[in-house]
């Protein structure tokens, strides 16, 4: 006796348990096998790129902090370095290490959000993002004591930063980082045993070398499939030639090297932080004097940096005015959804919503 | 970081060389529109450039100018392509069919900017609803509220 099937269309609709933003899928199912996904997404396009044209360049910092709203001081920082090129800005050394700082705190919290919300697709209940949250919690207070914002900080300028460090704010930062330690250890005591936890990432989603070079993808998503290509420190900006840290890369390229990539980094991000604030120079101004509005010479310059979710790149256009002519982002998270389609073909439902989960996406990014 | 540059420096002459369309200067090669897949299949298979690291396309009045960006994984080099589309005819070929990481930035550029990339197999609107007319990133679009 032979069964007579049919192929089922699951819309997982835009709105979602996780903080995955809004997104939506249309998955085709044969049983609970996927045989096709289509993402459609736009839900949040606001048009950023058309607006800055129309905004002068200091009014256009803001902007970019709503584009990857997870991770939001990452996002100032190649327009800020474009307009430094084209314009012949320099940056004094403090400020450069303050923007270090800043940047690799935003890393920490942004990964603790990433492999919380992660848990939350495997159903475990929002327990491990409620421990995650304790330390972001910390850590959001701590910029907020330096810029006045707890999510979207517009803190870099053009030639440094806006405002200087208090003086309470390097002691309490030696203090998290004294017991960080501790809750890593939590976490890996918690995780890395659990047979669930294992049988569940070991082996699934899995991305080969080729794949991952030929569909452009960044960040964690890349360096699992074997790949160990780090913007930090193979072409690196700002200051990062001057600290020592590893770049963890895996062996598999399943969901479980994702998870243990980003655990890793953010042990390295609490060492970059160490080095910073012990070379950190005691006197110096944080921003070089610049003119209310700004006119930038002709040119064409392109950008990138190292966000949490991949390169992070801006690619700016001026034409001697005070607006800009063209400004593009090129978006991590973006590029990094290509990889859906070929991750998620193949594998049961619940597998693949484990593997969505692990490319990490954040939607002000994909959108724009 | 001497070492990358000077790859890099080579890799200009070299393109320019196996090429004679292709000019140099200031940091960039210049080629023909027509040439895209030829110069880019070479850079991919013969020098080692086969990171696709971003397309993106601006408007300057007659014509539209196209930026293509690649990376070398392993010798941690960047080159940047410059090519240009006249206004009357937007359309260039696809990079999708060798590059998958292609599919989705064409497709934006499509969308909003209005440029046609021949051969890609499902060249419809992506960050947009699909009854918007227009294309929003052109500099004379005018909204209709």
């Amino acid at each position: 006796m032979s069964f007579k099937t049919e192929e089922y269309v699951l819309n997982v609709g835009p709105q979602h348990p996780s903080t995955h933003g809004v997104f939506r899928m249309r998955i085709t199912l044969d049983g609970e096998i996927v045989k096709d996904v289509e993402p459609i997404f736009g839900y949040l396009h606001r048009g950023v790129e058309k607006l800055m044209e129309m905004r002068t360049y200091k009014q256009g910092i803001p902007m970019t902090d709503r584009l990857d709203y997870v991770s939001a001081i990452n996002n100032n920082w190649p327009y800020v370095m474009a307009v430094e090129e084209l314009a012949g800005i320099e940056v004094p050394e403090k400020a450069e290490y303050m923007r270090v700082i800043m940047a690799e705190m935003q890393r920490i919290s942004s990964h603790y959000l990433a492999v919380g919300s992660q848990m939350n697709d495997m159903g475990s209940f929002y327990t491990v993002f409620m421990y995650m949250f304790r330390e972001r919690e910390k850590l959001t207070d701590l910029m907020e004591m330096v810029t006045g914002q707890r999510m979207m900080y517009n803190y870099m300028r053009f030639g440094g930063v806006s405002q200087d460090f208090p003086k309470e704010f390097v002691p309490l930062l030696r203090k998290f980082l004294r017991i960080f330690p501790k809750y890593m250890k939590e976490y890996e005591d918690l995780l890395y045993d659990n047979e669930i936890y294992l049988s569940r990432t070991k082996g699934v989603g899995i991305l080969t070398r080729e794949d991952a070079i030929n569909i452009s993808t960044s960040g964690p998503v890349l360096r699992s499939a074997g790949v160990d290509f780090d913007v930090r420190r193979d072409l690196p900006y700002s200051i990062y030639n001057k600290f020592k840290f590893d770049v963890p890369v895996g062996k598999n390229g399943d969901v479980y090297d994702r998870v243990w990539i980003r655990m890793e980094e953010m042990k390295q991000s609490a060492s970059i932080i160490e080095q910073a604030l012990d070379m950190m120079p005691a006197e110096g101004k944080y921003q070089t004097k610049v003119p209310v509005v700004l006119h930038v010479p002709e040119g064409k310059t392109y950008k990138r940096i190292e966000s949490p979710r991949g390169i992070l790149g801006c690619y700016l256009e001026s034409d001697g005015s005070d607006k800009p002519y063209r400004c593009h982002f090129r978006a991590p998270a973006f590029i990094n959804l290509t990889a859906l389609k070929k991750l998620m073909v193949g594998q049961t439902l619940s597998d693949a919503i484990i593997t969505f989960g692990s490319v990490d996406l954040s939607m002000g990014e994909v959108d724009r | 970081m001497r070492m990358g540059k000077e790859i890099k420096m080579k890799t200009y002459d070299a393109l320019s060389k196996q090429f004679e369309y292709v000019k140099t200067g200031n940091g960039f090669a210049e080629i023909p529109s027509e040439n895209i897949l030829e110069c880019t299949e070479w850079l991919k298979n013969e020098a080692g450039y086969d990171y696709l690291e971003m397309i993106t396309a601006s408007d300057h009045n007659e014509k539209f100018l196209l930026v293509y960006t690649l990376i070398n994984v392993v010798d941690k080099t960047d080159i940047i392509i410059r090519t240009s589309v006249p206004r009357e005819k937007p359309e260039i070929d696809s990079l999708s069919n060798i590059w998958t990481g292609a599919d989705f930035q064409e497709r934006e550029i499509f969308d909003l900017m209005g440029i046609v990339f021949k051969g890609h197999k499902n060249l419809k609107r992506i960050v947009l609803w699909d009854g918007f007319e227009g294309h929003p990133q052109r500099k004379d679009f005018k909204d209709v509220i």
